[in-house]
């Protein structure tokens, strides 16, 4: 791989990054985004919270460029529960080919040979390690994508701003703005449910109190909450937590 | 507290700067097994860590909790003389505006875990607050690519400099981090940290062809 063709790979890369800066709402970065997969081999792809089953993946997705028909099969076989390109991706940090995720059952299998029938025959997926809100992903697939090593960096660096981009957005529209707590700040809300004092949660959870304290504060931010108990309420409401 | 050590008041704090060595030896070399123990001392240092590098550190009363380290650009620094070809796309930036971020940390003991906490905050915002007050534009890093999300969630603008590269089992890239205000304003809401600017020590050292804003 010459430096000349790895940095037209770059390039492509930092253009639609810029681009994505101009985007007023997520469908126009949807729109780009498509046309630049393409570009690469993808002829579909799926932008995505990632939540711990048996959480369903459907109130997740943020950018849904699968076919309708994939999408009706997927969810009606409840296919995420044994999906084993999803639970790849909640275990690692770095992208990955779907081929390079462990297969544990026939299910698994199942899931994998299916997409491959609806055209989605080798694919690949960007992790995104949020600290906000559940781990997403952005995942796609073609028939023949391109695999060079530069052209699998590029789309890793393009994907994380596709995401921000995405989430900044919505972030920014009141309507929209998901209520999502982090994992730690949902373990806290959880905790604080079952009536633990903050120097209890910082024993259960291994930190300290003040950090403890610290993500009681930023979930009552995030629930519109005057005080925790109403933050506690609030957070049952919205289905953040269960008791 | 934010305290900044550089060449002229580094030795005065040279108790402290031993502290945040041996922090970084616990974080970098016994908890994320970066570098193979340097010595029996028990403190991470590397030729980097000369009379140029600037330290901004949170402190809590005489102990350090946390750290990070600038180096100027226009001196050697690690993009420049380790990994320079991480940045052959954009070119590596090397101005008297620009330095280079390297290290930030919080001691183990303090219990923010990997999600960040106030001390975090309190040194991602000494970092701004002092670049701002300097006239430094931007920062460069090399950083693994899961720290991405985080910087655009705390509203930064990050500018990639090359594609990202595999090394030693991380994805890592080299970026350049442009400073502004906005920037602080949006860290501070992300930690929740109020208005006002943060309380620093360590007389910043004289700069020639900079105003201070």
């Amino acid at each position: 791989m010459s430096t000349t063709s790895s940095n037209a790979y770059a390039r492509r890369a930092f253009d639609l990054i810029d681009a994505f800066e101009t985007c007023a709402a997520p469908a126009t970065v949807l729109d780009k985004l498509a046309i630049a997969l393409k570009s690469f081999g993808y002829s579909s792809f799926l932008v995505t919270g990632v939540p711990e089953p048996p959480q369903r993946l459907e109130p997740f997705i943020l950018l849904n460029g699968w076919s309708q028909d994939w999408t009706s099969h997927y969810v009606r076989e409840n296919y995420y529960l044994d999906d084993p390109v999803a639970a790849h991706c909640r275990s690692t940090v770095g992208p990955f080919e779907w081929s390079d995720a462990p297969l544990p059952s026939k299910r698994a299998a199942e899931v994998i040979r299916v997409a491959q029938d609806f055209g989605l025959k080798r694919g690949f997926l960007v992790p995104v390690a949020r600290t906000q809100s559940v781990h997403a992903c952005v995942t796609m697939a073609g028939e023949r994508p391109d695999f060079e090593p530069s052209a699998k960096k590029a789309i890793h660096l393009l994907s994380l701003f596709a995401h921000a981009r995405i989430m900044s957005l919505l972030s920014g529209n009141k309507e929209t703005r998901h209520i999502v707590l982090s994992p730690r700040e949902r373990e806290a809300m959880t905790w604080a449910a079952a009536g633990k004092s903050s120097g209890e949660m910082a024993v259960i959870m291994g930190i300290t109190e003040r950090t403890v304290n610290f993500l009681v504060a930023r979930a009552q931010r995030k629930l519109n909450a005057a005080n925790r108990t109403q933050a506690v309420v609030n957070a049952i409401r919205a289905g953040e937590i269960n008791i | 507290m934010i305290l900044v050590l550089h060449a002229e008041n580094r030795r005065k704090y040279a108790d402290v700067l031993l502290q945040h060595y041996r922090i970084r030896h616990d974080v970098y070399v016994g908890e994320r097994k970066w570098m193979k123990p340097a010595g029996p001392d028990g403190l991470q240092r590397d030729q980097f860590d000369n009379d140029d590098a600037l330290y901004i550190l949170a402190m809590e009363g005489n102990k350090v909790v946390g750290g990070s380290r600038l180096i100027p650009t226009l001196k050697p620094h690690l993009l420049s003389e380790v990994f320079p070809y991480l940045a052959n796309v954009r070119g590596l930036p090397r101005a008297h505006d620009i330095y280079e971020w390297t290290r930030v940390h919080v001691a183990k003991e303090c219990g923010e875990g990997r999600t960040g906490g106030p001390i975090a905050g309190n040194i991602y915002c000494g970092i701004l607050e002092f670049c701002l007050s300097q006239g430094i534009t931007s920062l460069t890093a090399l950083m693994e690519m899961w720290w991405l999300p985080r910087f655009h969630e705390m509203g930064w603008e990050v500018r990639p400099l090359g594609l990202p590269e595999f090394i030693e089992g991380e994805w890592l890239i080299a970026v350049q981090l442009p400073v502004q205000r906005e920037t602080l304003i949006s860290t501070k809401e992300f930690f929740c940290l109020p208005d006002s600017p943060l309380a620093m020590l360590g007389s910043l050292p004289r700069r020639e062809g900079i105003t201070l804003s």
